[in-house]
């Protein structure tokens, strides 16, 4: 029960952080942009209030002193400042890891370090209140004048605390295990000023009790209302502003005798009644010296936000809700079972021949199809959600790097699989890396270059067919064909003599230990790179591309499948073995008579006036068995690429569950994943994308050696 | 990392391979299916006999006659699939060993192991974790996890990408 707290306080933190980061990115870009503080602010403390309710009390401590500072800002006190910023965001670093951490002691020197430099920077002195000062008779409280201390007003015009009377009547569930307990919330008050408590025991009525406080604070009353953000549906929260801070400590116990004694319901006349008495009191000591107090004394309710309980999680509906996504795993997991289901029914039904169960069939195959596109839509997931992570990353980088960095992203809104994503991030940020610190020169060389001072890095993500395409361009140095030809002719890559077209030559940057750079800086260049990023995004089914311009620039471009579970595909037989192909990939089929005896793993067919390259499957794949007079191609195509493959016979539309190929040791190549067939049989989905560019590349080189 | 799995029980599969009785530790077995289709993974080296279908999950086969470097046969009535769990990284991994037939369960202490002979053996020695002789014929129990892991693990790092 409380670890499942602490778990979902944990996610949510993990948000509110990437929210936090994002505002303060975003501000550092338009500095002025109160929004974007006050939603800093916010996130910084919704993670304050849920780690003291959850027991994160390092975090909850550590989130107050930054949320300090950023409320400075949120006022107007300190500007937004570069420094600012950095420091925000190492407290942001810190506090990842504070909840990460199972023993956040072993944290408590970083904390106290960064609380210092927070502190120092809020132009606290001391920052903790020492409650034991006197209180001067009718003047400013501890808090007030400990404020304005710090803000070197020295007292001049001191800024009036409020009183606010606080009702807080818990209900039944209030307190139980991983609920809010009364004293958090208590605790949390007492943080922002000077908190008096009356508890009444707990009544017949009142089964939890019910609290009768007094703060006197200099924040406003939606920031007491805030605290008790997370209280129950069921808990009773008034908060009333019932005078200035000019009271003394017996006020207090009178006031709060008189709260106690009135009725639990109208709170209304209770407050009116609080409030007279206020004034009667400071109008008896001595008469109002500062006017402006006594406006200020006007109670909150004119403009109405006092006179509700405080119930802003009720407020606004829901519109989503937080599903572990393990849980959308075995959801798709059986979706994938049900279509496998499915197809062996139609199969099934398809021999029999009964009427009524071939109509029950259809209907189940339609409904089949729709679960399965909404099983996979759930996990779609704007890829936007981690340009985030990168936009800081290439922030630390250009200052690490003294590089100056505009970046741009576009096509935030491109839904990918939720796996997907999250084994798309390290590739991504390998690539940015290498773009930062290889590909763009220092201001100077490329002012020297006449080129902008700024560099610039796009990371761009579009559909494409069935495919996503992600392109990291920049506009840097680039690199040399001429540079990398000789690089591998040293290290035994390729040959002397070897007469590479520029695609491939760039491909060998991605052979393991291929590394251009000249030094090696400890961000990259240590030759593990590129190949890593080639691994990963093959194991996503997907492909890397690069091109470049010399002097001008470099571009990588990402393909990747929309999806890893399911796929349309079209099966086709071979001998006795059937294979699937991706339907996204297929074009069109066509048939050819041929000799047996002549058949070559690679030929030119004709294909609408133009000569495209054709494999024999059975040859690639060794397929035993007899070649046909007879055979199929199919067309398949890659942005614009064509080539054919020959196969035995066209089976038909299949949707393929797609399982990975673990534990095969080599072999794989050519093959994406399997499938479980109608018939429990398995059949291997070929990888059509490499296939084309195999061909297309076996083809130039047939021309080539031709020519 | 062998000493975990002995003392986990002293039960042992039999089964045969090429005439010679053979042993596995029960705790890496986990069920044996009879032979079924077996899909060809084109390229694929020729100990790895293909996938079949494991209650919807592709599991990867291998021709454990070809893998200890024995004569390879045709497959009889008598052959099963035993599905093995071989643990990769901290996950597992579940693949299928085929054998000539699979015979009984036998309860073998660790301490009553013979050191494999070091020659004359037609399986190689780091395979066989020791020889037994019950009923008149030798035991070779076999070290399932030598056979199958570092390499498979590896492999289920290149090929699965870390899927976990």
């Amino acid at each position: 029960m409380i670890d499942t707290g602490a778990q979902a306080f944990r996610e949510e933190a993990f948000e509110l952080l990437e929210e936090l980061e994002s505002a303060l990115l975003e501000l550092e870009k338009d500095p002025g942009d109160s929004d974007h503080v006050a939603k800093a602010f916010r996130a910084l403390h919704t993670i304050k209030g849920s780690g003291l309710m959850f027991g994160f009390e390092d975090v909850g401590n550590f989130a107050h002193k930054a949320e300090s500072l950023l409320d400075k800002v949120r006022s107007g006190e300190i500007p937004v400042s570069e420094e600012l910023l950095t420091l925000i965001l190492q407290s942001k670093d810190h506090l990842h890891a504070l909840i990460l951490s199972d023993d956040p002691s072993s944290l408590a020197a970083k904390s106290d370090e960064l609380g210092e430099q927070l502190n120092a920077m809020g132009g606290k002195t001391q920052p903790e209140a020492s409650p034991k000062e006197q209180e001067a008779d009718g003047e400013a409280c501890v808090a007030c004048r400990q404020a304005d201390a710090a803000d070197g007003k020295d007292g001049a015009s001191p800024e009036l605390c409020n009183t606010y009377w606080i009702r807080y009547i818990p209900g039944p569930r209030t307190g139980a295990a991983g609920e809010v307990k009364p004293e958090t919330l208590l605790d949390e008050m007492a943080s922002m000023g000077r908190l008096t408590t009356h508890k009444q025991p707990p009544q017949e009525n009142l089964p939890s009790g019910r609290y009768e406080c007094l703060l006197c604070s200099q924040v406003s009353a939606d920031a007491v209302r805030d605290v008790f953000f997370f209280a129950e549906g069921d808990d009773m929260v008034v908060i009333h502003r019932v005078g200035d801070c000019t009271l003394r400590d017996k006020d207090y116990e009178a006031l709060l005798e008189l709260a106690a004694s009135g009725p639990v319901e109208d709170h209304e006349a209770m407050s009116k009644q609080m409030q007279q008495q206020v004034q009667e009191w400071v109008n008896g000591r001595h008469e109002p010296a500062r006017p402006a107090s006594d406006k200020h004394a006007a109670p909150d309710d004119e403009h109405g936000a006092a006179d509700h309980p405080a119930r802003p999680t009720t407020a606004q509906a829901p519109s989503s809700i937080r599903v572990d996504s393990s849980r959308l795993d075995d959801l798709v997991n059986m979706v994938g079972e049900l279509v496998i289901i499915q197809s062996r029914l139609t199969q099934a039904v398809s021999r029999g021949g009964d009427p009524v169960l071939g109509q029950i069939a259809e209907d189940l195959e339609r409904l089949t199809d729709a679960m399965r596109d909404n099983a996979l839509a759930i996990r779609m997931m704007p890829i936007g959600a981690t340009f985030g992570t990168f936009r800081r990353l290439v922030r630390d980088l250009s200052t690490s790097l003294d590089k100056e960095v505009d970046f741009v992203t576009i096509g935030e809104d491109t839904e990918l699989d939720k796996t997907v994503i999250d084994r798309l991030k390290d590739p991504l940020v390998h690539i940015l890396r290498n773009s930062i610190d290889h590909g763009l020169e220092s201001p100077e060389e490329r002012k020297a270059a006449g080129k902008p001072a700024r560099g610039t890095v796009e990371l761009a993500a579009a559909h494409s067919g069935g495919e996503v395409l992600i392109t990291v361009s920049d506009d840097g140095r680039g690199v040399d064909p001429a540079k990398i030809k000789e690089k591998a002719v040293q290290r035994g890559l390729i040959s002397q003599d070897a007469d590479l077209p520029d695609k491939e030559i760039y491909n060998l940057l991605f052979e393991p230990g291929f590394s251009t750079a000249e030094k090696v800086s400890n961000v990259s260049g240590r030759g593990v790179g590129m190949d890593v990023v080639k691994r990963s995004i093959e194991a996503l089914r997907g492909a890397v591309e690069m091109d470049s311009t010399p002097g001008y620039g470099l571009r990588l471009t990402l393909r990747l499948p929309l999806t890893l579970a399911i796929i349309d595909g079209l099966s086709v037989r071979v001998g006795e073995e059937s294979f699937i192909l991706p339907l996204a990939h297929v074009e069109a089929c066509q048939e050819r008579f041929l000799n047996p005896e002549a058949v070559q793993e690679l030929e030119v067919i004709e294909r609408m006036d133009r000569l495209i390259p054709c494999i024999s499957l059975r040859k690639m794949l060794n397929v035993p068995g007899g070649q046909p007079d007879y055979e199929r191609i199919v067309i398949v195509s890659i942005e614009g690429t064509q080539a054919g493959l020959a196969v035995d016979t066209v089976v038909g539309r299949q949707q393929a569950v797609i399982k990975s190929l673990e534990g095969i040791e080599g072999g794989a190549d050519w093959i994406s994943g399997t499938t479980i067939n109608g018939d429990g049989g398995i059949s291997l989905i070929l990888d059509v994308p490499q296939l084309i560019r195999y061909a297309s590349r076996e083809a130039d080189r047939l021309e080539v050696m031709r020519a | 990392m062998s000493e975990q799995t002995i003392n986990t029980g002293d039960k042992h599969l039999t089964f045969t391979l090429d005439g010679e009785l053979f042993a596995l530790d029960i705790e890496t077995v986990r069920e044996v299916q009879d032979m079924t289709t077996v899909t060809r993974i084109p390229h694929a080296p020729p100990h790895l006999r293909g996938v079949v279908n494991l209650r919807g999950n592709a599991v990867p086969v291998f021709d454990l006659r070809r893998k200890l470097g024995l004569a390879p046969a045709e497959t009889t009535i008598n052959t099963r699939i035993m599905i093995m769990e071989i643990p990769v990284g901290e996950g597992s991994l579940q693949i299928g060993a085929m054998a000539d037939s699979v015979k009984e369960v036998v309860e073998i202490e660790p301490q009553t192991l013979a050191q494999p002979p070091r020659i004359g053996s037609k399986v190689p020695a780091e395979f066989i974790r020791g020889v037994i002789k019950r009923g008149g014929r030798f035991i070779m129990l076999l070290d399932g996890q030598r056979i199958f892991g570092e390499q498979d693990a590896a492999a289920a790092r290149h090929v699965g990408g870390g899927e976990s």
